[in-house]
């Protein structure tokens, strides 16, 4: 639902909200998702929730951390949650193709809506390439805004591992734009 | 003829976006759905033919963001922006700011907008033009002109914000010596409120009917009063229900009105859609008496009542407008005449006893239909209403031929009426049609506070 189509028609639907959350059964990472997202969009310092069954879940934020307490303790399962969250999220495509599971990989999203350059003007080179080393407070695109072109920086050390959106496309506040694995 | 819109921007979100892009689609316009983070599983973005994702829950950095909605324009290739009500409708800046960026800012000239968002500016020009006003004054500057204000209208007065607007930034002054202290505490209020300190001074009317008046206009002097409507159902000046016509006037009043207003807004050559509200009381000697209060730039919540009553789309009328079309004076004189009673009532996600906000997922939803009966609504079983926004869930509008018919519709609407999993106000709307006083139309301002 949130797509930009390009002039060229393609359409993009970048997830910002996961799908609902499921009133039954074991919290899975879909799950964790979507409630982070809501703390982040409320800025909550704290989420506890309980399922009737008694499942039990508390995330809180600010460096991410997150603990889980049911009656039956158990690990959450990452990567079969993974697997197990298509049948509950809305159907998603393009650069949601490859959800990021990596803890050290740091995604880094449009602050603004508007026009993605990777490069200074048509004939500069690439701010950044796959494969690049980075470092905090190094720029990695531009987005044009009003005309106004506005530098993004990392806000991490690392290597940067994936370029999502192509040069000159439009991008929406939130979206994924780079993926940069630290300490690579 | 010229071309209508390439494509056109909603820079709004629940119900009016999803109303603006229905009316897009069926002018066959493409529409650009924009939202915020927590928005994006909303129906306007579903409806769109676009959408884009501009920013974060707080209205100050999405709905509110002018860089951001313009941006959202420019990427997308829209070429007109339509603001709705609420957030940016009533900004001349971004009026402004449309018109640089070379996008049609669907709505009055943004001279227009600043000359009526300045109450003192505007009671004077509408004054000038025949609208009758309040006994009232300019700017107030020095006690003493406070004092002697109050010597000349008589107690009770009320203290108005110029910037104020929609019942912010009021104070009601019963005591003399209270009023300096009073205008200071308003002149501050406003100042920390509106950033303008003006404040004027008006005679308080204690428990008026609010009825208000919908004009068109193409910005070159042809304007059409298209008829009024009765809000005084309100709760803190937010209107609860609204019904067209009013039943508090006879044909010739209401032809006096609308032809006052007309005239006034044909003078200001007031262009798009727009709507003049004044407070009514009739005096022990049955005359009748309306004071303009406030234009109000824009579309409306209850534009529907109008459309119910008249037949003519006023959304449609606002983008055909904009978009340079002939103006038809005579086709919309011919809708000015009530052809029915139509009564609206605002289904709010509130708690009934404190009117506190009770935002949730809604875990069961009906909407009664059949004939009469029209909803505007943005909302569907499983969405879930965020707290970020105003509490407005849907319209319930009914028409029918008359307006006992129209209240029956609206009791049996009513009864089929269906959300869960959140609180609401619709219990409060069923005791409503079984209030005596409404029943027989004698309504005003007070009308809640006697139930």
């Amino acid at each position: 639902m949130t797509a930009v189509k390009s002039p060229a028609g393609e359409t993009e639907t970048p997830s910002l909200l996961q799908s609902p959350l499921a009133s039954e059964g074991a919290f899975d990472l879909g799950d964790v998702r979507a409630l982070a997202q809501v703390m982040k969009d409320f800025e909550l310092g704290e989420l506890e929730l309980q399922r009737p069954s008694g499942e039990r879940l508390r995330l809180k934020s600010r460096r991410a951390e997150i603990s889980t307490v049911s009656p039956m303790p158990r690990a959450l399962p990452v990567a079969a949650a993974a697997e197990a969250a298509p049948a509950t999220t809305a159907p998603t495509s393009g650069k949601d193709k490859a959800p990021v599971k990596d803890p050290s990989v740091t995604v880094i999203t449009a602050p603004l809506v508007g026009t993605f350059y990777r490069s200074p003007g048509p004939d500069s080179p690439s701010f950044v390439e796959v494969g690049a080393r980075v470092k905090k407070g190094q720029t990695l695109c531009i987005i044009e805004a009003m005309k106004l072109m506005n530098e993004l920086e990392s806000d991490v050390d690392g290597v940067v591992v994936a370029i999502l959106p192509q040069n000159g496309r439009p991008v929406e506040y939130g979206e994924p734009l780079f993926h940069i694995k630290a300490g690579a | 003829m010229p071309p209508l819109f390439k494509k056109i921007l909603v820079a709004n979100r629940g119900e009016i976006a999803l109303r603006i892009v229905r009316a897009c689609r069926e002018l066959g316009i493409p529409s650009v759905a924009i939202h915020s983070t927590i928005d994006a599983d909303a129906l306007h973005v579903k409806f769109a033919d676009e959408s884009v994702c501009i920013g974060p829950p707080p209205s100050a950095k999405s709905y509110l963001s002018i860089p951001a909605i313009i941006s959202a324009a420019e990427i997308t290739g829209a070429d007109a922006v339509h603001p709705g009500y609420g957030f940016l409708s009533e900004n001349a800046e971004f009026a402004e700011v449309c018109g640089r960026a070379h996008l049609t800012f669907i709505g009055p000239r943004p001279e227009t907008m600043r000359l009526l968002g300045d109450k003192v500016a505007a009671r004077t020009a509408m004054s000038g033009y025949g609208v009758p006003v309040l006994p009232g004054t300019g700017i107030v500057t020095t006690d003493e002109e406070a004092l002697a204000a109050v010597e000349r209208i008589g107690l009770p007065v009320i203290l108005k914000a110029t910037a104020g607007g929609g019942g912010r930034g009021m104070k009601i002054v019963h005591d003399k010596s209270r009023l300096i202290a009073q205008l200071q505490m308003a002149r501050s209020e406003a100042l920390a409120g509106f950033g303008n300190p003006g404040v004027f001074i008006e005679r308080f009317v204690d428990a008026p009917r609010h009825i208000e008046v919908q004009v068109i206009g193409d910005g070159e002097g042809n304007v059409v009063a298209l008829g009024e409507r009765e809000c005084s159902i309100q709760r803190r000046h937010q209107k609860l229900v609204e019904e067209a016509p009013s039943p508090a006037l006879s044909e010739s009043e209401r032809a006096e009105l609308l032809s006052r207003c007309a005239a006034a807004c044909a003078a200001v050559k007031y262009k798009s859609v727009g709507t003049l509200e004044f407070l009514f009381e009739r005096t022990p000697d049955g005359r009748p008496h309306f004071y303009f209060m406030e234009v109000n730039p824009r579309i409306q919540v209850e534009h529907t009542v109008t459309e119910m009553v008249s037949g003519v789309d006023l959304v449609r009328e606002q983008i055909l407008i904009a978009a340079g079309q002939p103006f038809d004076k005579a086709r919309l004189q011919a809708r000015m005449t009530p052809r029915a009673h139509s009564i609206e009532v605002r289904i709010n996600a509130e708690d009934p006893v404190t009117f506190t906000p009770s935002p949730g997922r809604i875990t069961a939803l009906n909407f009664p239909g059949g004939l009469g009966v029209r909803i505007d609504s943005h909302i569907y079983q499983g969405y879930v209403v965020p707290p970020t926004y105003d509490s407005l869930l849907a319209k319930l509008i009914v028409f029918a031929d008359d307006r006992p018919t129209a209240i029956a519709r609206l009791r049996r609407a009513l009864s089929e009426f269906i959300v869960e999993g959140i609180k609401t106000n619709l219990d409060f709307y069923r005791r409503v049609v079984e209030n005596e006083d409404f029943q027989r139309g004698r309504l005003d301002t007070r009308f809640i506070e006697r139930m």
